[in-house]
């Protein structure tokens, strides 16, 4: 046997004869410092108030039934000869604007493993990505021709790659030249040339920025552990996100990155006293919401919109006797937010509310009784043309639900015939 | 009582489980940490922040089955964090009384632990950080990269280079000088 050999299989042990573990001489002062220390209230992670893609960690056991798979097969034949004939005639796409209402298109999410993509109307669904990998979690870009979704990379510790592909499911991209871990979200750049992914463990998440063909991916140098980062409308110059501090010394302090510099500008400072999470923008990029609570130990959430330049930042109202609420989507127009509100100290008999943005009433509140729990990461989205809501509830333990479907107008709410626990995500196509 | 038993108590606020579990795992963590750092009051320190935060954050574990990775992840990166705040502190040296089992083909190839603690203080923290959750905590690679946050390629990387310069410090192989210019591992 080589020295060499010799050495790596006697490192573990000359390790160990190394450290020689013990139990530590501070062990009992360890365990008074966290007798001592109040545990973070579930409902206080920050992961409750942001659309993290892990709600779908948990594929769906039932592979798709074969005869549907058929039905689905001549469904993506039609659309393939519907595209064909279009191309036959030489029509060029019809974009939509990458912000703002537009026309609803398909709904793409995961099942058992696959891409699929659905009609809302007609609960047809279409296969566009299948194969014996594990992909989840598709999101459209913002013009609708493409999806990037996430492929679990089998024996990785929850590690993953990102790929883009086109609206029909050919053409796949991959963006990650290596596995990155703990995937957290992935969004493309309005003019749908980037994609901008969050990665890593919740106390130090990264942010890269791929170039949706695959030639190139760079880590964005913040000075600081980043999340919930978004491209700012309409054009994606600069690129928001919320500092990942820790919740013992206040946590929640905004920033946006000019893209192009790399200038990073505060918009929000930290503040011991008051913890903020879920900043989001408005479709125009004028205004950010957000949610603020100045208690660690109670629940007392207040949804926030303030301009973009941090001015006129107001307080949404809500019912007297409500206690909490929290934003969780924008409207396309702009004119609305979806949020959840809480009548209780707890989670109990929470509500999802549909709220005016410009703080003129306490919004319509939805019958999602026993549907939407205040529960980790729970995801919603307006379809383009805002007629109606997407979203994929948890139960109390954070797994996902079957996704429901709520019309802003009438209140009410029904469970979608597909069966998906992605994150919502609605094709864009222009009217 | 079992882990995932204990976990869960820990999570609903049980401090008794929670000391429990604690007690079963510190003494590995310590060494780990040890190693990183080559400091035992960096060590400490690092240890006591990854279970702290461990115990604040506790609802954030979805599966109480993968406790031991978690708190793993966290250590690991308090003792990287710790490293990264007091790059300037002068580190103190571990005495640790060399009265251990001898080992015959450890004894004609490392002349003594001096030798291997020498190789791994000529380590960048990060890169023995690689190392000893490989060799020492017995992770797979996937997993090492996971928990250092970095891609699987730069974990594989990291430890070649890493077994790479070890071996030249100790001179158990003579072949592999000309991988390692200039002692440049950043």
């Amino acid at each position: 046997m080589m020295p060499t050999e010799r050495f790596e299989r006697q490192l573990p042990e000359l390790l160990t004869e190394l450290a020689a573990p013990r139990t530590p001489d501070y062990l009992d002062d360890l365990l008074w410092q966290t007798a001592n220390t109040s545990q973070r209230p579930a409902w206080s992670l920050l992961e409750r108030w942001l659309p993290m893609l892990d709600i779908a960690r948990q594929p769906v056991a039932a592979p798709p039934a074969p005869w549907r798979t058929i039905g689905l097969g001549f469904v993506f034949l039609a659309l393939l000869l519907a595209t064909l004939v279009a191309l036959a005639v030489g029509t060029r796409p019809n974009l939509p604007a990458p912000f703002g209402p537009a026309r609803t298109g398909l709904v793409v999410y995961a099942s058992g493993g696959d891409i699929l993509a659905v009609d809302e109307a007609t609960g047809i669904s279409i296969a566009l990505v299948t194969g014996p990998e594990t992909d989840r979690n598709p999101r459209w870009s913002l013009g609708g021709t493409h999806f990037a979704f996430e492929r679990t990379v089998e024996g990785g510790d929850n590690q993953g790659l990102v790929i883009v592909a086109r609206a029909d499911g050919s053409d796949l991209v991959q963006l990650t030249p290596e596995p990155l871990g703990s995937i957290k979200q992935y969004a493309f750049s309005p003019d749908g040339k980037d994609v901008l992914i969050a990665s890593g463990p919740f106390w130090s998440p990264v942010l890269h920025i791929a170039a949706s063909d695959g030639s190139r991916i760079r880590a964005l140098d913040l000075g600081r552990p980043a999340s919930n980062a978004a491209w700012r409308p309409p054009d994606g110059a600069e690129i928001l996100f919320m500092e990942a501090g820790d919740h013992s010394t206040g946590f929640g302090s905004l920033f946006a990155v000019d893209v192009a510099s790399g200038t990073v500008r505060t918009i929000l400072e930290e503040d011991s006293t008051r913890h903020r999470a879920g900043p989001m923008w408005s479709p125009d990029g004028s205004q950010i919401g957000y949610v603020e609570w100045v208690s660690s130990m109670q629940l007392n959430l207040q949804v926030h919109v303030m301009a973009a330049d941090r001015t006129g930042d107001r307080i949404l109202p809500m019912p007297e006797d409500a206690v909490w609420q929290a934003p969780l989507s924008w409207s396309n127009d702009g004119t609305r937010l979806l949020a959840i509100r809480g009548y209780t100290g707890d989670s109990e008999g929470s509500v999802a509310v549909a709220l005016p943005a410009d703080g003129s009433g306490v919004g319509l509140e939805f019958d999602t009784t026993g549907a939407i729990a205040l529960a980790c990461c729970t995801a919603w989205e307006w379809a383009p043309d805002d007629t109606s809501i997407l979203g994929t509830p948890t139960d109390a333990a954070g797994q996902p639900l079957g996704q429901v479907l709520l019309d802003p107008v009438t209140g009410t709410s029904t469970a979608v015939p597909w069966s998906s626990s992605s994150q919502p995500s609605w094709q864009r196509l222009a009217p | 009582m079992d882990q995932r038993d204990l976990v869960d108590r820990a999570k609903r606020g049980d401090h008794d489980a929670f000391a429990v579990l604690v007690g079963a795992t510190i003494a590995r963590l310590d060494a780990a940490a040890r190693l990183i750092l080559r400091d035992p009051e960096l060590a400490r320190d690092a240890v006591q922040e990854g279970y702290l935060r461990a115990w604040r954050n506790l609802a954030a574990l979805r599966d109480p089955d993968r406790f031991e990775a978690w708190l793993h992840r966290l250590v690991i990166h308090s003792c990287i964090d710790v490293t990264r705040r007091r790059r300037g502190r002068p580190m103190e040296v571990e005495l640790t009384p060399i009265d251990g089992p001898a080992t015959a083909d450890v004894a004609s190839t490392i002349a003594d632990r001096e030798q291997l603690d020498q190789a791994l203080r000529r380590l960048d923290p990060e890169w023995r950080a690689v190392v000893v959750l490989h060799y020492f905590l017995g992770m797979p690679l996937p997993d090492v990269a996971a928990t250092l946050g970095i891609p699987l390629g730069t974990a594989k990387s990291r430890l070649h280079r890493s077994l790479a310069a070890m071996r030249v410090t100790i001179g158990a192989d003579e072949l592999v000088p000309a991988a390692v210019p200039g002692g440049q591992f950043a």
